[in-house]
């Protein structure tokens, strides 16, 4: 009796051990790899070209920015059960209200669509170069996919609703941009760039005017 | 009393009390000095089966669209005085290699066009859906050499670059890029 506890003692400690170095040496996955979900990895799919376009952007200023923004409705289903039934059949801990809060990081690139320029906006005489830039613009507001954070997802979100929020965080990035005097600060640096850049190209006298 | 009143909610205070931290919401302002010569519209479809995990019973399928625009030109910070020579009416440019300048899918250019979820499995959240558009616009940065970006950014350059030095009364020029010689005589 005795001499069976201890081989079955001796079988279970061999065992242990056993599945402790294979673990350590990691031929068998660990207790939390063997529940823990598998990751999800898209398909590797070709990018195909739908347009290319010619441009000819002076990109001065970026500026980098990060917002949140939120959104809150009504549930249906719950507001529907609570008025039917007087609050009585209504789960009391469910949420009457569907809420979403995304923080987005994104960029704010401004800069002078040198595209713009009329034909008449250079003028040259000897060592001297005028040149007529167009304004400043907000050129591009990025805020991809990788830059957004789902902080709170409650209840039942469409994909329109949930891009309306994206777009809100968007317009909200360009209000910032905006408070922030970007396209003044755009300006200022297109005229310095373009001045550096005449003078290097052998202009000693150079006059670099915006337009209005 | 007050310690047992205390212990009865402080579980419901802990749980319960998932408040927004405040965000410190920051604009950094970033002097740049890029010239955006290309923009490329592409299209790509991210599509997935999460079917990998032995222990959740039946298929999350997603197919989703997206386009995205790729921007790409010059860097004129990289430019010094010495890559600029000038002899009369003659210019020679060596310009750094293109480089992409910009990546941007907008959320309304995504679109679902197909989900599939077992009765056992919960729908894609959000924070998924774009975990998943992550990966592709990975997959997109990774495509740009392929697309020939880089290389129709520098003949844009090139182009833009000779009008630009033709209209200030220059008759030769020369522009590099790197190791690659484009000349444009005017004629």
């Amino acid at each position: 009796m005795f001499r069976s506890i201890k081989a079955i003692l001796i079988i279970i400690v061999v065992a242990a051990a056993g599945l402790f170095l294979l673990r350590k040496l990691d031929f068998i996955p660990s207790w939390n790899q063997v529940f823990s979900a598998a990751p999800l990895e898209i398909d590797e799919t070709p990018v195909l070209i739908k347009e290319v376009r010619e441009l000819a952007s002076l990109i001065t200023v970026t500026g980098y920015d990060e917002v949140v923004v939120d959104s809150v409705h009504a549930d249906p289903n719950q507001i529907a059960l609570r008025t039917l039934t007087g609050g009585l059949a209504a789960n009391p801990f469910a949420p009457m209200f569907d809420r979403i809060v995304l923080v987005a990081k994104g960029q704010v690139i401004c800069g002078t669509d040198l595209k713009k320029m009329s034909d008449s906006a250079i003028r040259v005489f000897d060592d001297s170069a005028s040149v007529t830039i167009p304004k400043a613009e907000i050129l591009d507001i990025i805020i991809n996919p990788s830059g957004f954070e789902t902080f709170i997802e409650e209840g039942n979100w469409s994909d329109q609703a949930i891009t309306a929020v994206k777009i809100k965080a968007r317009q909200k990035m360009r209000d910032r941009a905006m408070q922030q005097q970007l396209l003044s600060k755009a300006n200022t640096r297109a005229i310095s760039l373009m001045t550096s850049m005449l003078q290097a190209s052998g202009f000693e006298k150079v006059t670099i005017n915006v337009e209005r | 009393m007050k310690y047992l009143i205390w212990l009865l909610f402080c579980p419901f205070l802990l749980c319960c009390g998932k408040k927004l931290d405040r965000v410190q919401e920051v604009l950094t302002i970033r002097n740049m000095n890029d010239l955006a010569t290309v923009e490329y519209v592409v299209t790509k479809i991210i599509k997935t089966n999460d079917n990998k995990t032995w222990y959740k019973i039946g298929d999350r399928k997603i197919l989703m669209s997206c386009q995205a625009s790729i921007k790409a030109g010059i860097d004129f910070s990289a430019l010094k005085p010495e890559n600029i020579t000038i002899n009369g009416d003659e210019i020679s440019l060596q310009l750094p290699p293109a480089k992409m300048i910009s990546l941007s899918i907008r959320p309304e250019d995504i679109s679902v066009q197909y989900e599939d979820v077992g009765v056992f499995r919960q729908s894609f959240s959000q924070a998924e859906k774009d975990l998943l558009l992550s990966q592709g616009e990975e997959q997109i940065k990774s495509s740009i050499a392929s697309l020939g970006v880089l290389n129709t950014a520098e003949t844009n350059a090139s182009v833009f670059l000779t009008q630009f030095l033709k209209k200030l009364g220059y008759k030769k020029i020369n522009i590099r890029f790197g190791d690659k010689a484009i000349t444009q005589p005017v004629g």
